[in-house]
Parts: structure tokens; C-alpha cells; sequence
């Protein structure tokens, strides 16, 4: 009864093991994939406008409906082969943000400069709203 | 026993053939086999993103909309003059709405900013017509004391050495005047990066407002239709 434990123990532990490798090759299927970042964002739907320049989210400050308020970040890729940078853009600001490019072509050593405008929609409540953007970075395939 | 111990061993084989094929898999993973076609691998490198540390906000005009109305020609008048303190000679203008008010901005950040204002469009683009009686000029003011502040941390005054005792002195590290610019109305900028309003922008929450007022003057011969401009505000960290 008690080898029969220790099997079983074994066992589950392979069991257990196994789906990790499972799950860790699904994950790295793509032989391109880099990395990725999420970056958090949020507007203030107010009656007035207001900058914040902190660097430790996206905030695009405050902004009344049918205004617009523009934040900029620099995509740096010091590989020596290309890189694809893909962004998206998801939660409630979602449908109000737009990127300059949704896709970043990055050569080596190059850095490139991505602006996303968020367009407050005509009788939007006030209020504060979040969201975030997330970047995957890919080994360009040739 | 015996069988035990067989059990035990074919456990223990299989285990380490899990670990050791996971640990071949994760060592060498997909980038190996693109390694044994030849393909040259460096990946000595990074991928960053980097968030600067400006923001601009772009308002559209309608922020401040003076209506729909026209110049009243019937007894010569050759423009009209609105402005969003309130300005409107009925004399002069037919129906455009009495606007008071400006287009106040905040500094909601942690750090101090210098502000630039941009107009998309000058006067005579704007309206139209005859270019002499075309204006479109911007003023701009402290929503609250202090807002605006000199490189030194002087404050309430427009020119650099304030004999007064308000701490807007001359000195090294000063940057900028020690308030808003301009203090009167001022045609619009249309020329790249635009007017630096304030060179220090206070984020203290009872010192962090400034307003923007619009003045514009609509010659008799503009044709109709919507004008609209577009001003873009931005803001850069010190």
C-alpha cells in the first residue's frame, strides 16, 4: 500500500511535469516571439483639459468629450536582426485610442517614435477611464 | 519486493527521462533547431519601450463655439469682433453667442512642465475674405496664483526682475518669464513648436491652472460656412 502511494505520488508528479511542458511549448511554439509588455492607460473625462506627463502609465490627463489628448513613446530595438513590433490596444479606452502605426518595423539599432491619440466621443459621462496597451515584440521572418 | 523495487526504479527512470527532455527542450527550445538549419542566431540585443515624458491635447474650437451668426453689413460695419470674455457688439455681430470663459488646463502630472501652444490655421485661412479685418488671437491667463513660475520658483510677474519682492529675480538657472505668455491678444502661432506659454507649469494642486482665451474678428466678405480651428497644447516635463 505504501510502494503504491509513492507510485502514485511519482506519477502525478510526471503527470503534473508533463502538462508544464506542454503548456511552456504551446507558449513558445512561435521561434519569433521576444517578449511582450503590457503598459496600463487611463483618461479623465472632465469639463476642462489637464496634462500628466508621469512616465509610469500612459495617462492622457483630462479631456472633455470631442477632445483629443496625445501621448508619445519610443520603441528601441538594439538586436542585430529586425524586429516586428505589434501593439494593441484593449479595455474601455479601447475603441478611443489609435496608434500612428499598429505594427512597428524596427531594423537593428533602430528606434522608432509611435504617438496614440485618445478621442473622447461627443456625451461621454464624466469619469476616469483605464485600459492598456500591449506590445509583442517578434523576430521579423524573412 | 522485488517487484516493488522494479516499480520503484521504472518510477524514477521516468521521472528523470520527464526532467531531462523538458531541460533539453527549455536549454535548447525552437531557437535550436533554427540554429541546426544555419540560420545565424544573436541575440545579444534588447527590445524596449520608453514612455516619454510629454503629452499634448489637441481642442478642438467647438471647446469654445461662438455660434452661428453673420456680420452685420447694413450700416457699414467691415468686421466682427467676439471673444470668449464676453465680447459681442450686437451693433457689429448678428446672433453669434456671448461666450464667456477660456480653455483652462491643468497639470495633473507629479513634475514641473513647460507648455507650447500651436494653432493650426492663422486668421486670414481661418475666415476668409478681406485679410485686413481677419484676426485670431490668442491671450493667455492664471486660472490660479502661482501657476506659472520662473526657473527659480518666481512667480506673479511678467517681466524677469521684479523689484517688488515676489521672488521673480534675475539670476543663474532662471528660465522663462514668471508667468503666462502672452498677456495680451496675440495673433496665433502656426509656425512649429509654437508659443511656449509657460516655461514652468506647477503640478500643485492649488497652483495648477492656466487659461487660454480666443479673440477673433470676422471680415464683413467671409464666405459662409463652419470654421474651425485647432489648437494643440503641449506639455514637456523640466
Amino acid at each position: 500500500m505504501k510502494l503504491l502511494s509513492i507510485v502514485v505520488l511519482i506519477l502525478g508528479i510526471i503527470a503534473l511535469t508533463s502538462v508544464l511542458t506542454v503548456y511552456w511549448q504551446i507558449r513558445q511554439q512561435d521561434p519569433t516571439f521576444l517578449k511582450e509588455e503590457f503598459i496600463p492607460m487611463d483618461v479623465k473625462v472632465e469639463d476642462h483639459f489637464g496634462f500628466n506627463t508621469d512616465t509610469d502609465a500612459i495617462h492622457f490627463g483630462k479631456v472633455p468629450p470631442q477632445n483629443e489628448a496625445i501621448k508619445s513613446f519610443n520603441l528601441t530595438n538594439t538586436y542585430q536582426f529586425a524586429v516586428v513590433a505589434e501593439l494593441s490596444i484593449h479595455g474601455a479606452i479601447a475603441p478611443w485610442v489609435s496608434a500612428t502605426e499598429n505594427t512597428v518595423y524596427l531594423e537593428p539599432n533602430m528606434q522608432k517614435k509611435v504617438n496614440l491619440t485618445v478621442t473622447i466621443p461627443d456625451a461621454t459621462p464624466y469619469g476616469q477611464y483605464y485600459g492598456t496597451l500591449r506590445v509583442v515584440f517578434r523576430r521579423d521572418s524573412p | 519486493m522485488k517487484n516493488n523495487t522494479t516499480l520503484l526504479a521504472l518510477a524514477f527512470v521516468l521521472l528523470s527521462v520527464t526532467f531531462a527532455s523538458q531541460y533539453v527542450l527549455i536549454t535548447y527550445g525552437p531557437q535550436g533547431i533554427v540554429q541546426i538549419t544555419g540560420a545565424p542566431i544573436t541575440d545579444t540585443g534588447t527590445v524596449t519601450f520608453t514612455l516619454e515624458s510629454t503629452g499634448s491635447i489637441r481642442f478642438a474650437v467647438a471647446t469654445l463655439n461662438f455660434g452661428t451668426g453673420k456680420v452685420n453689413v447694413s450700416v457699414g460695419n467691415t468686421e466682427c469682433i467676439l471673444d470668449s470674455n464676453g465680447t459681442n457688439d450686437s451693433n457689429k455681430c448678428i446672433n453669434f453667442t456671448r461666450l464667456f470663459g477660456n480653455l483652462s488646463l491643468e497639470n495633473d502630472g507629479s513634475t514641473n512642465v513647460s507648455v507650447q501652444l500651436l494653432s493650426d490655421v492663422a486668421a486670414a485661412a481661418f475666415f476668409g475674405g478681406n485679410p485686413a479685418f481677419a484676426r485670431f488671437r490668442w491671450n493667455t491667463i492664471l486660472n490660479e496664483t502661482g501657476s506659472c513660475r520662473n526657473g527659480t520658483g518666481g512667480y506673479n510677474s511678467s517681466t524677469w526682475n521684479d523689484a517688488t519682492g515676489l521672488k521673480c529675480a534675475v539670476g543663474a538657472g532662471v528660465i522663462g518669464n514668471c508667468t503666462v505668455n502672452p498677456m495680451n491678444w496675440t495673433d496665433v502661432n502656426t509656425t512649429s513648436a509654437g508659443t511656449t506659454i509657460c516655461a514652468v507649469f506647477t503640478p500643485d494642486a492649488a497652483n495648477d491652472s492656466i487659461g487660454i482665451e480666443l479673440n477673433i474678428s470676422i471680415p464683413f466678405d467671409a464666405p459662409a460656412g463652419v470654421k474651425t480651428a485647432t489648437l494643440t497644447a503641449t506639455a514637456t516635463s523640466n
